[in-house]
Parts: C-alpha cells; sequence; structure tokens
C-alpha cells in the first residue's frame, strides 16, 4: 500500500514538475506579445501625443498587470527619481528586480537594450524607426518563440511522465 | 507679495533636481534669501556657473558663496550640461522637438530654459539645436496680488484692451499672470465679480502646465491652451471656449496682430505683453504697429526695473 501510495506520489510530482517546466515557453511567448502590444502602445504615446517617457510609461502600465507592465512602471519610478543617466540604466536598474518574473534570454535583452539606448533620444521620426526595427526584431522572436513552445512544450509534459514512470520502476 | 517660501519650495522640487550635481550642491548652501532672490542659473560649456540676482551677475563659488571674480568657481562641461537638458525633458528630447528650435523650454513649474548651441539647419528653417553648449534658467515668480492694485485702477469700470510693454526681465509676464488671475477670481470689494479667461499660453510662462495642469494661480475661471502658437489659440479660444477676455504674452508678428483683431471684434477683451521699452520701440513691431493704428488697445502700461521688476512707467490712455 505504502509502495502504491509512493509511486503515485513520486509520478505526480514529476509530471508537475515537466508541466511546470513546459509553461515556462507559453509564458515566454505571451511576455513576448506583452512587450510588442506595450511597444505599440509606447509608440503611440510618443508619435501622436509627445508624452514625455516618464508619463508615457505610466500610461503603458497601466493597461496590463503583468510583470512586462511592471518593468516599464519601475522604469518611470527610475526616471523620476532622476537618480540615472539614461532611459538604459533606468531600464537596466528595473530590470534587475524583476528579471526572475521574465523569461527572455540574451538574443531578446539585445534587442530590447539597445531599443533602450535610443529611446527618447532622438526625434519623433528617429523613434518612429527605433520602433519599427525593435518590433520586426522581435516579432521574428515570437514566431520562433512559438515554434520552441509547440516543439518543447509538449515533450517536456511527457518527459515528465516518463521519468516519474521510470523512478517507480526502477525503485520496484 | 513675494511668497520666499514658495519660492524656495519651487526651487528644491523643480529647479534642484535638474542641475548638475556640483551646481545643486553649491546652491544649497546658499542662505534662504540669497536663492529666493535668484533670477537667472546660466550654465556654459567649460565656463564657470554664473548667477543673476538683484540686477547683478556673480560666479558661484565651489563652497557655496557668490564671488565677483571666479576664485574658487564651479566649471561644468558640455556633458553636464546635456544631462540637465535630459533631466529637464524626462529623458525624452522627442516631447520638445518644437521647443528645442525656438531655443528654450519650459520645466515643471512655469520656468523657462533658454537653449544655445549649433543650429541644424533644413530648408531654411531650423530643424533642431545639437551640441548644446549653454542653458539660462529664468526662475518664474509668482508674485501673487503684484497686479491687484493695476486691476483696481485699470478695471473697476470695465476690462479694457490692454498692452503691457517692456524690455525682458522687468516682470511683464509676472503682472500679466496676476492680472489674470484677479479679474479670473474677481475683486468683489472693486466690483470686479470674475469673468472668464482664456490664456493661450504659447511658451507655457503664464499658467506653468505641466502635463496640461497649470502650476500656478490663474484664477478660477481661467481656461489655459497651453503650448499652443498664439494666433491659432486666440482663435481656437474664440470658437471653443467663449472667453470674455483672452490673455497672451509676447505678441509682435502679423498673424498675432490678425488673431487679436478677429478677437476684438468679436467683442472680447484682450491682454497682450510685448517687448520693448517706448511706444517708438514697440511701434518697430509690424503687428503691434498695425494693432495700434487699428486702435485695438485702449491702454498701454510701459514697465521698467527702477525700483525692482514691475516697476509701472507710464501708462498711456488711448
Amino acid at each position: 500500500m505504502i509502495k502504491l501510495l509512493g509511486s503515485i506520489i513520486i509520478i505526480i510530482s514529476a509530471t508537475l514538475m515537466g508541466i511546470i517546466y513546459s509553461q515556462k515557453f507559453s509564458i515566454k511567448v505571451n511576455q513576448i506579445r506583452d512587450i510588442e502590444f506595450l511597444l505599440n502602445m509606447l509608440e503611440n504615446e510618443i508619435t501622436f501625443t509627445s508624452t514625455p517617457l516618464v508619463q508615457a510609461f505610466i500610461n503603458i502600465s497601466n493597461k496590463g498587470c503583468n510583470s512586462v507592465s511592471k518593468l516599464f512602471l519601475l522604469m518611470s519610478e527610475e526616471l523620476k527619481s532622476k537618480k540615472c543617466n539614461s532611459v538604459y540604466d533606468a531600464f537596466n536598474l528595473s530590470y534587475d528586480s524583476v528579471k526572475e518574473e521574465l523569461y527572455f534570454d540574451n538574443d531578446e535583452l539585445q534587442v530590447i537594450g539597445s531599443f533602450m539606448k535610443s529611446l527618447g533620444n532622438t526625434d519623433t521620426e528617429g523613434q518612429k524607426k527605433n520602433f519599427n526595427i525593435t518590433i520586426k526584431k522581435l516579432e521574428s522572436f515570437e514566431k520562433k518563440a512559438e515554434d520552441m513552445c509547440t516543439k518543447n512544450a509538449k515533450l517536456y509534459r511527457y518527459l515528465g511522465v516518463c521519468a516519474g514512470t521510470l523512478i517507480v520502476i526502477i525503485l520496484i | 507679495m513675494l511668497n520666499k517660501h514658495s519660492i524656495l519650495e519651487s526651487y528644491y522640487r523643480d529647479i534642484i533636481p535638474v542641475l548638475p550635481d556640483t551646481v545643486s550642491c553649491a546652491i544649497e548652501k546658499l542662505s534662504e534669501d540669497e536663492i529666493s532672490d535668484i533670477e537667472e542659473i546660466r550654465l556654459r560649456a567649460n565656463k564657470p556657473v554664473m548667477i543673476y540676482l538683484k540686477n547683478e551677475d556673480y560666479f558661484l563659488g565651489k563652497k557655496g558663496c557668490l564671488e565677483k571674480i571666479p576664485t574658487e568657481g564651479i566649471y561644468i562641461n558640455a556633458m553636464d550640461i546635456n544631462k540637465s537638458l535630459q533631466v529637464m525633458c524626462d529623458f525624452s528630447l522627442y516631447s520638445i522637438e518644437e521647443e528645442l528650435k525656438q531655443c528654450f523650454l519650459t520645466i515643471k513649474g512655469g520656468h523657462r530654459v533658454g537653449i544655445v548651441g549649433r543650429a541644424v539647419i533644413e530648408k531654411e528653417n531650423i530643424k533642431t539645436i545639437k551640441d548644446i553648449s549653454g542653458l539660462n534658467i529664468r526662475i518664474a515668480k509668482e508674485v501673487i496680488g503684484c497686479g491687484t492694485k493695476l486691476v483696481k485702477e485699470l478695471y473697476s469700470d470695465g476690462v479694457k484692451h490692454t498692452l503691457i510693454a517692456s524690455p525682458p526681465n522687468c516682470g511683464k509676464t509676472t503682472l500679466l499672470r496676476d492680472i489674470v488671475r484677479n479679474l479670473s477670481t474677481g475683486i468683489l470689494e472693486s466690483g470686479i465679480y470674475g469673468y472668464k479667461v482664456g490664456v493661450v499660453d504659447e511658451r507655457s510662462e503664464i499658467a506653468g502646465c505641466y502635463l496640461g495642469i497649470p502650476q500656478r494661480d490663474v484664477g478660477l475661471r481661467t481656461d489655459v491652451l497651453d503650448a499652443c502658437p498664439k494666433a491659432q489659440g486666440i482663435m481656437l479660444m474664440l470658437r471653443s471656449m467663449s472667453p470674455e477676455i483672452i490673455a497672451v504674452d509676447e505678441i509682435g508678428s502679423n498673424d498675432d496682430a490678425g488673431a487679436i483683431l478677429n478677437a476684438i471684434y468679436s467683442g472680447v477683451k484682450v491682454i497682450a505683453t510685448v517687448h520693448g521699452k517706448d511706444i517708438d520701440e514697440i511701434l518697430k513691431k509690424p503687428g503691434v504697429k498695425c494693432l495700434i493704428e487699428n486702435n485695438a488697445f485702449e491702454r498701454i502700461v510701459f514697465l521698467s526695473r527702477k525700483n525692482g521688476p514691475g516697476t509701472i512707467e507710464e501708462i498711456i490712455n488711448i
């Protein structure tokens, strides 16, 4: 009886681990979509109403309630405190505070980082170009992340069940 | 009354954060009287920081003192100036694109910052200013009540089309703001019950708007069209807000004159300011000449700094 109970617990735990790990891929896709959506909103704030970044970040972060929105809200606070030297500095400081909740990898971070380096530094036309380039790159990252998600999410879920079963078989 | 407390409050809230650290530290060491008397802070690349107060200019010393000779003056470089400008515009140069073309910027609290650098020209127009080499921060001071006497004197039997003229730095905008406040809120004991006032604040100096909200007291019945070109703004005000009085700062062009005449012919009273120390000087401006020839103004008030900013030199009845 105890053996049966133990085996069930092992299989369930391993399955859950597989599911949790597989969710990382879909969360990442959602976060790339979120940042694309927020950058589109930010582009409107900048090109249509010329709202300064401190206020624009607050406005766009109010339109979402996820980790990406939180990143922009933190950036607004950093810029408002006037302690940082640039938008890029504010991004780095804010990213450090929320990096546990974000699933961006180095390529994505590099694109977002270079976007932040140019953000606010040019006229409206220059800003439009910056948004266009970044959003295009993010779209390709989104496609890649979607492919990874469909390929790997199922794999890790099955892997969880299989690993649990394997451990039980070995133990028995 | 010049409220020392509110000047200091605005100073620490709006001015200190935008200055380079070395400059803000030295200014904080000055006495409260000196700080509240500051009229201009001039930052020039590779030159000592200068402070203008009580009609004289001084070098700002490292130990927080004002000197006539820059023995221990604070020198700043182009990078410090650039960082200050970035902070002033909330790290958003695109949001001051139009202001940069006109070499000025209005920061929170309504303080105007003059900008010099290298102009980038496109099709004979200034596209932007790059390589910023100097900033002149002009501290806006709200002198509540400075216009009350004049309002009682000029407007007890009804508002008249008025032009306020003076050279720069004589308190035109401060006086205009207080006149607007008095006429908008009303002075009951003088039979002024309050008028609907429309302020077209092209340079954000009258109401000192930040994100559209006036930071200065411009009265209870005042509508402010912020950062809008005067000629267009006057027409928009007439059409949309049914004002009884329109107030504008620093008129001069023919477009301004056309819009003001339009407002006057629509039955709206106009109060405006212009640069110029006497009637001969202001008549050299084509727009003002056209207005005076058309008898647009009923009163012209000349100001000077003889007894401090806002000294009324002469009032001409036309």
